[in-house]
């Protein structure tokens, strides 16, 4: 708090005492300014839909089909070597470079931004939940089946609650990056969204602008994983003791 | 059970050699079904289309600018921003209020800065600069702020009784004992700094690779896409591995006393 305080004065600092000129960083209260016009005119709620709608929609396909073919992999030893490369191979072009083929798959629509966030997150979500349920110790398992447990109790009640811990680092660094692809996809074509709207603010050249929807593509991306992650970690692995407390402790 | 059984005794190269060949395998087939070169071009014509980029020369001067982009860039970041957080590490003061400061700062994803950067410096390589160092700054920033704070304080607090002058602890304390610190920072910049050179470059449409990918997408060329895209990934993975690996180790061992 206090940090974004002195922030603040550091930034009313640099345009009002250093006379930075408006047109190459812009004051805070032209900033609110834009922010508050934009507001009224009702552009900013509707691209601030448009952009969480399609975020929304490509996070639940990343997300599950992530964890899903993640779990099958990650039984598998074989499989788990097998699939390594690929994940290598994949991480190193996920996001961004993937935009101008999507577009030309997919044209501007829904389907292109579903694409782009799915492969912004798929391939994180997928690599963590292979490692989180890699690395649930055999004997937890072994001990379920013993008690006369099985295979899907094994998984419901071993390595789904052993893997979530990574499985939720995964969604929460895939979140980020589907949150950049997004804005880049938007950036790039797509019609209305927030990144469009700071695109169409830099033809114009207003500096205002561009900030205004920095500052609401920073906020919202906080909040996302705000709402998503963490709410759903407090829920479950802090609540089952499977993450310390250090977590929360480093939170503070 | 007893395929996978007996599947766990071959070398891990050739299960991944597989895996590689198993995707180009799909590959060709998806073209074929598809068999519109224009939507999913065959593995073929996307090597025959990064050969004809080489033979052309775009390809190679493109890679080449990207690179010496991506090398200068980190090279600045690394020269303003791993003493700058040596300093502010010295301090817990300092640390406590510009962390979440930059933390803060670090929400706002590269990528919509773009724009900005574009007014700032018009379609040119400097804008692929600035998007380059907002990205690496950060994650080297904590990484050597994190290094640092792991000394035990025993180490500066012995030395300084000898007579050391802040200069000796930063050179025999801070600099050795934050080294881990340092390299994965500089790892982390270099992974990270290479997705924001082809980023930046494909939305400021300056140079190199993504310049390139943008004029093929322009073009709708998928082929020409395709094979930047290959591009992209295999010098993704040289980086990471044969420059940052054996390097990590000789670092690493080098001072090995932490």
């Amino acid at each position: 708090m206090v940090a974004i305080l002195l922030l603040a004065l550091f930034w009313w600092a640099l345009t009002n005492v250093f006379g930075v000129p408006e047109y190459i960083f812009p004051s805070l209260s032209s900033v609110a300014a834009a922010l508050w016009e934009a507001l009224l005119s009702g552009r900013l709620l509707d691209d601030t839909r448009i952009s969480i709608i399609r975020l929304l929609l490509g996070a639940v396909v990343g997300i599950v089909s992530g964890i899903a073919l993640g779990f099958l992999v990650g039984l598998s030893r074989t499989a788990r070597i097998a699939v390594e490369p690929l994940i290598n191979a994949f991480s190193g072009i996920a996001g961004i470079a993937w935009i101008p083929l999507a577009l030309a798959w997919f044209g501007t629509g829904l389907a292109m931004s579903t694409f782009v966030i799915w492969n912004g997150m798929f391939f994180v979500v997928f690599a963590n939940t292979i490692l989180g349920v890699s690395r649930v110790p055999p004997t937890y398992a072994q001990a379920i089946f013993t008690l006369g447990g099985d295979r899907r109790e094994v998984l419901r009640s071993v390595i789904l609650p052993g893997a979530l811990p990574d499985i939720l680092t995964g969604v929460r660094v895939g979140l980020a990056f589907a949150w950049r692809s997004l804005i880049a996809a938007e950036l790039m074509g797509s019609p209305m969204g927030l990144g469009q709207w700071v695109n169409e603010a830099a033809t114009y050249q207003r500096t205002d602008r561009i900030l205004a929807g920095c500052l609401t593509i920073a906020v919202l991306g906080v909040l996302l994983e705000a709402l998503m992650v963490s709410w759903i970690a407090r829920r479950t692995v802090v609540r089952w003791g499977t993450v310390a407390v250090a977590e929360e402790r480093k939170a503070r | 059970m007893h395929r996978s059984s007996s599947l766990m005794h071959l070398p891990a190269w050739v299960v991944q050699t597989s895996s590689i060949f198993g995707l180009f395998l799909v590959w060709t087939v998806a073209s074929r079904f598809v068999a519109e070169p224009a939507i999913l071009p065959s593995p073929a014509a996307s090597f025959q289309a990064m050969a004809d980029l080489i033979a052309r020369g775009t390809l190679t001067s493109a890679v080449q600018e990207s690179l010496i982009t991506l090398v200068i860039g980190c090279a600045i970041c690394i020269i303003c921003v791993v003493p700058f957080a040596l300093s502010i590490a010295q301090s817990r003061q300092l640390a406590m209020i510009l962390q979440p400061m930059v933390r803060f700062i670090s929400c706002v994803p590269a990528i919509a800065l773009i724009p900005l950067f574009i007014v700032w410096f018009g379609f040119s390589t400097k804008a692929v600069y600035a998007t380059l160092f907002y990205t690496s700054a950060i994650p080297l920033l904590f990484s050597v702020i994190t290094g640092v704070q792991k000394i035990p304080r025993v180490y500066a607090d012995g030395l300084r009784p000898l007579g050391a002058g802040p200069f000796r602890i930063v050179r025999d304390v801070y600099l050795p004992g934050a080294m881990p610190g340092i390299e994965v920072g500089i790892r982390l910049a270099l992974s990270y700094g290479w997705r924001a050179v082809i980023a930046g470059e494909l939305i400021i449409g300056s140079s190199g690779l993504g310049r390139v990918l943008a004029q093929a997408r322009a073009a709708n060329q998928v082929d020409q896409i395709v094979a930047v895209m290959i591009a992209i990934a295999v010098l993704f993975l040289i980086i990471d591995r044969l420059i940052l690996f054996p390097w990590n180790q000789l670092i690493s061992s080098r001072w090995s006393s932490f």
